[in-house]
């Protein structure tokens, strides 16, 4: 009992340096238990809802697919249930709001007897009457509508008004966008409803024809055992898609989001006890060294070994455990706030919100053992003292190999002052190695974090300055002529100018390598569109004959310049040769480039276009006249893309500064402790040197430029660390987003930033060094015995 | 010798020292008063507890006392800044400890030119090792040499600077009799080589017949000072 007292004392008189492995058990155990439990009832949450509403497990598309047809897809072998529907989007006419506003409209059978698959959760009464909707929550709450009320929308050009019957989240829409390219949702600007299949078949003029079909699969069946079998049989009705439930955009993205707050929430905990193990390691070891000859009496008095090594165990675990309960309260606390941000684009159902409390006694483990370890390693050498040996003081250290000897030139540029602070280091050489990997740590992550800001943004700028130079594209509902079209939409408001294009899905082979990629026709004369390369930062001449790749299709083909590739489009059975003119890098852009003659001719189609880029001043008069321009069925608006872009920008930005900020505190704690803990051993040194009359200052000097010097080459180990983590990175965001790429170089700012951080860091600990010397009892620390 | 020939370099006037713990007040001195003379060999006698360390500590501007004057030259250290006393200790005190205090990074030779290297007018460090009898152990560290060996580099470490006032404080507890011996000849050599005073704090009344004055200490005051017209050499003193 009065060991534990002693042992709650001692950490009491030296807060600071405990408090510190405080915090960083406290971050760890917060992060697994508010990110973990987050994870853990997302998982929970999806599974549940996926399995109950039965998502399908095959999605295809097509052009239009007759009801007739729809049994003998049930004779291939595999498929279990068919669920054939309507899907159209709808151009929502709200008052008074100019942004492009779209309703996905999906039919609903209500005899029931189709809706087998992807059942909604629904509120409200059926759709009784016509045009009864039942709407998503999102877009319901969003644009401030009320059930029983009504929504005008455009379709095939006409206005028609659709009654809300209530409300439905679909399995489907878990993370809602339109189009994948758009990254982040935008519940204002894209919803979902559900409505009669026949009305929205009268609507559309659509009866007895789909455009959607879904498929569950009989028990043993994968995607690849009916891919062929479906290929085959939809082709003819114009197969635009076809995947498993495992690429759906919406399943997708909430796995990786799940995926990725599940490493999150287990490696940082990992790394930051560790951290703090490895201080209390380093202060334990001084405390034993400055009590041995308390010990030595305990033991004289009978104490047993264990009760010793427990004692000093202590002191690493009520700071571990003190840390954990924190974190543990801290994430039980806020664990509701982390789902609800998640839950804000996931719609999701019955989303747990308590912590878990497996994590929150996994996460106390893990806090209460890093402590244990952590002290235990410490105070080992406790155990070896004899009690004879403990009472006597320790033997001065000997200081083996003196670089002083070897390099004696050093001699000439260094006072006695400063072969003290390098002895100093070479005294504790563990210590030292700790602080510059502490400090190329840390600056390693920041100099990862503070590029990744500023090259999306450059990214972007190139993608919508240098690549689209257009200010929205519009895709045609019916392909066109292209002086037609490009004709048609010069008399759109605003409209400068117009160039039509074409663009199309693509498969790109060469040998047994196959990728999927995007082809776009574009005119020699183009001034809307340009090839830009973002390392070389040039536009690449045009394609007269052949094709430009990009370097992730090249990549993945294992492709160079001049080598020759199978195209395959809707439009051709069997594939074309084309050959590799030029390989461009485009770190956003996923599209590959040929001539729009080229592709017609190759093709065996009409001089036809399917989008156009305008560049308009008038973007807004664009928009609303839209309704009654027919032949165009969506428009990509390149500044609103950007500002969303932007918006997803801003919350990676407030990641990178907390990263920034944690980055700082490792490297002050880190430099702190080990400040603390080898002021603490030198005091009787510093104590001496001002009684011989040295200045507070040149102590000082002493033991700051010990730190610069470890600060100097943690920071030259740190520029390579930073540089391997963000390739790492890149590598990570290459297989979750496909095509995005960061670029591989660190500005210089960045380092500079990371340089100024650590020598914050520094400069504090070195501040507090200083207080400690200036407050340095000389007549009391010289009293005692060494 | 007439005292009233002699240069008073330090005056010390009713210097005070207490120390609050809680309720009880510890009175270490109770306003002493006495004065050292420039170039006398001054030892410092008195039981555990009398106050014999505060006072030095005091005069080598190590510590401040409660209330009083201490004067050196004519200018009142006990209230002088902290600047100022760091500038006092630099050039004018060399302070040995009872437990030699060498920085146990810095060799021997490097322990007495850390030293040399604050003063304006330092002396010469191969001389200084010459003189405490290492002239070939420079290059060690102190954890390499004997316990009488550290106390000689620690006093060749306080005089390098060559101070004013050479204040010590039990120099030779630690120390056997023969080694004890030794330090006591380099003090002495110092007093009277380079005449620079020697204060000494000792336990042991045989130094005080080495001394030009002792001054018996009790309960925080002086007791009586005792005059030695024939200061024997510190081979004679008996232990
Ligand atoms: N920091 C302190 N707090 C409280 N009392 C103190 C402190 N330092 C010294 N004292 C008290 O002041 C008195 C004088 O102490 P000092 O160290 O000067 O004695 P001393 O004569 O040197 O004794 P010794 O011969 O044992 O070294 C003692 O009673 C001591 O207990
Ligand atoms: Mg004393």
């Amino acid at each position: 009992m009065i060991l534990f007292l002693k042992a709650v004392r001692a950490i009491w008189n030296n807060k600071k340096a405990y408090l510190s492995c405080v915090v960083l058990v406290a971050v760890a155990i917060y992060m697994m238990v508010a990110m973990g439990s987050a994870a853990e009832a997302l998982a929970e949450a999806s599974e549940r809802y996926y399995k109950s509403n039965r998502l399908a497990d095959v999605f295809a598309n097509v052009n239009s697919f007759p009801a007739s047809a729809v049994s003998s897809l049930a004779q291939i072998e595999g498929i279990n249930e068919i669920q054939a529907r309507l899907v159209y989007d709808a151009r929502v006419n709200v008052p008074g709001n100019s942004k492009i506003i779209w309703l996905r409209l999906v039919s609903f059978d209500t005899s029931y007897e189709g809706v087998s698959l992807n059942y909604p959760d629904i509120t409200g009464r059926p759709l009784e009457h016509e045009n009864d909707i039942w709407i998503g929550h999102a877009f319901l709450d969003i644009h401030s509508l009320e059930v029983g009320g009504s929504l005008d929308v455009i379709i095939e050009g006409r206005k028609s008004a659709l009654n809300i019957a209530g409300m439905a989240d679909s399995p489907e829409y878990v993370y809602a966008v339109r189009d994948p390219s758009d990254l982040l949702p935008d519940n204002e600007a894209f919803g979902i409803a559900y409505i009669g299949a026949l009305d929205l078949a009268v609507l559309l003029d659509k009866r007895g024809l789909y455009n959607d079909l879904t498929f569950s699969l009989d028990n043993g069946y994968a995607f690849d055992d009916v891919k062929e079998a479906l290929t085959e049989a939809l082709s003819p009705y114009g197969l635009t898609a076809l995947y498993a439930k495992e690429d759906q955009f919406s399943y997708s993205m909430l796995n990786t989001e799940i995926t990725s707050i599940q490493a999150m929430s287990l490696a940082v905990p990992v790394m930051f006890t560790l951290i703090s193990a490895i201080v209390l390691f380093l202060m334990l070891k001084r405390v034993i060294e400055q009590e041995r000859t308390q010990i030595g009496a305990l033991k004289t008095f009978g104490y047993k070994n264990r009760e010793i090594l427990f004692h000093y165990l202590l002191y690493g675990l009520v700071t571990s455990v003190l840390g954990g309960a924190l974190g543990v309260l801290l994430g039980n606390m806020s664990v509701k706030y982390l789902i609800d941000m998640y839950t804000e684009f996931f719609t999701l159902p019955d989303v747990r919100e308590t912590a878990e409390p497996s994590l929150a006694a996994a996460g106390m483990a893990l806090a209460a053992a890093s402590g244990a370890i952590g002290a235990y390693f410490g105070a080992k050498p406790a155990l070896r003292l004899a009690p004879a040996d403990a009472m006597r003081p320790p033997s001065p250290p000997l200081v083996k190999g003196d670089i002083m000897k070897t390099l004696p030139f050093l001699r000439w540029l260094l006072t006695s002052r400063g072969s003290m602070s390098i002895r100093n280091i070479q005294r504790s050489k563990a210590r030292s190695v700790f602080i510059v990997l502490g400090i190329a740590f840390s600056f390693g992550i920041m100099e990862m974090m503070c590029p990744m800001m500023t090259m999306m943004t450059d990214m972007i700028v190139a993608k919508y300055e240098y690549i689209q130079a257009y200010d929205a594209k519009l895709s045609l509902r019916q392909p066109a002529n292209a002086e037609d079209a490009a004709r048609q939409a010069m008399k759109l408001p605003g409209v400068t100018m117009a160039e039509a294009i074409r663009e199309m899905p693509v498969e790109i082979r060469r040998s047994n390598r196959k990728t999927g990629s995007i082809l776009m026709g574009l005119t020699p004369e183009t001034q809307l569109y340009h090839i830009y390369d973002d390392e070389t930062k040039q536009t690449l001449p045009f394609p007269d004959s052949g094709i430009i790749l990009n370097t992730f299709a090249a990549d993945e083909l294992g492709v160079a310049k001049g080598a020759e590739v199978m195209l395959k489009t809707a439009w051709n059975e069997d594939e074309i040769p084309v050959i590799v003119r030029d390989i461009v890098h485009q770190n956003m852009t996923s599209a590959v480039y040929m001539d729009y003659d080229t592709v017609n001719n190759m093709l065996d189609l009409p001089d036809s276009a399917d989008s156009v880029m305008v560049r308009t001043t008038d973007m807004e008069g664009v928009k609303l006249s839209l309704d009654d321009t027919k032949n165009i069925s969506s428009i990509e608006d390149t500044y609103s893309a950007m500002t969303n872009f932007e918006q997803m920008m801003n919350s990676y930005s407030s990641m990178t500064w907390i990263m920034v900020v944690l980055g700082t505190v490792i490297a002050f704690a880190i430099i702190y402790n080990s400040a603390t803990i080898s002021l603490s051993e030198k005091k009787r040194e510093y104590a001496t040197l001002r009684v011989l009359g040295m200045h507070i200052n040149e102590v000082c000097e002493i033991s700051n430029f010990e730190y610069w010097l470890l600060f100097t080459i943690g920071c030259l180990l740190g520029i390579p660390f930073g540089r391997f983590m963000l390739g790492a990175m890149n590598e990570m965001m290459k297989t979750m987003m496909e095509n995005m790429t960061l670029p591989p170089d660190v500005p210089l700012w960045a380092v500079g930033a990371s340089f100024l951080g650590c020598m914050t860091a520094v400069l504090l600990s070195n501040l507090s060094a200083k207080r400690t010397i200036k407050k340095l009892d000389m007549v009391e620390v010289l009293k005692e015995r060494e | 010798m007439d005292n009233g020939q002699k240069e008073v370099i330090l005056k010390i006037d009713g210097v005070k020292k207490e120390y609050h713990m809680g309720e009880v007040t510890v009175h270490a001195l109770q306003g002493i008063s006495f004065e050292i003379f420039k170039g006398e060999f001054l030892v410092i006698l008195g039981p555990s507890g009398s106050g014999k360390s505060t006072i030095l500590n005091i005069i080598g501007g190590i510590d401040q006392p409660t209330s009083g004057a201490v004067t050196y030259k004519g200018a009142d250290i006990s209230k002088a800044g902290e600047r100022a006393l760091t500038r006092y200790r630099r050039a004018s005190v060399g302070f040995v400890f009872q437990f030699y205090n060498l920085i146990p990074n810095l060799t021997a030779r490097e322990n007495i030119l850390l030293a040399s290297e604050l003063g304006s007018n330092p002396l010469n460090v191969n001389e200084l090792l010459n003189m405490i009898g290492l002239g070939d152990r420079g290059v060690h560290f102190p954890s390499q040499l004997s316990g009488g060996q550290q106390q000689r580099v620690a006093i060749a470490r306080a005089v390098a600077k060559n101070p004013e006032i050479l204040l010590c404080d039990e120099p030779t507890g630690a120390l056997d009799f023969s080694t004890g011996i030794q330090v006591l000849k380099l003090l002495k050599t110092f007093n009277r080589e380079y005449s620079r005073t020697v204060a000494i704090i000792t336990h042991n009344a045989g130094i005080s017949e080495m001394a030009d004055r002792t001054l018996y200490i009790k309960d925080g005051l002086v007791d009586h000072v005792e005059l030695n017209e024939n200061p024997i050499d510190p081979e004679e003193v008996r232990w």
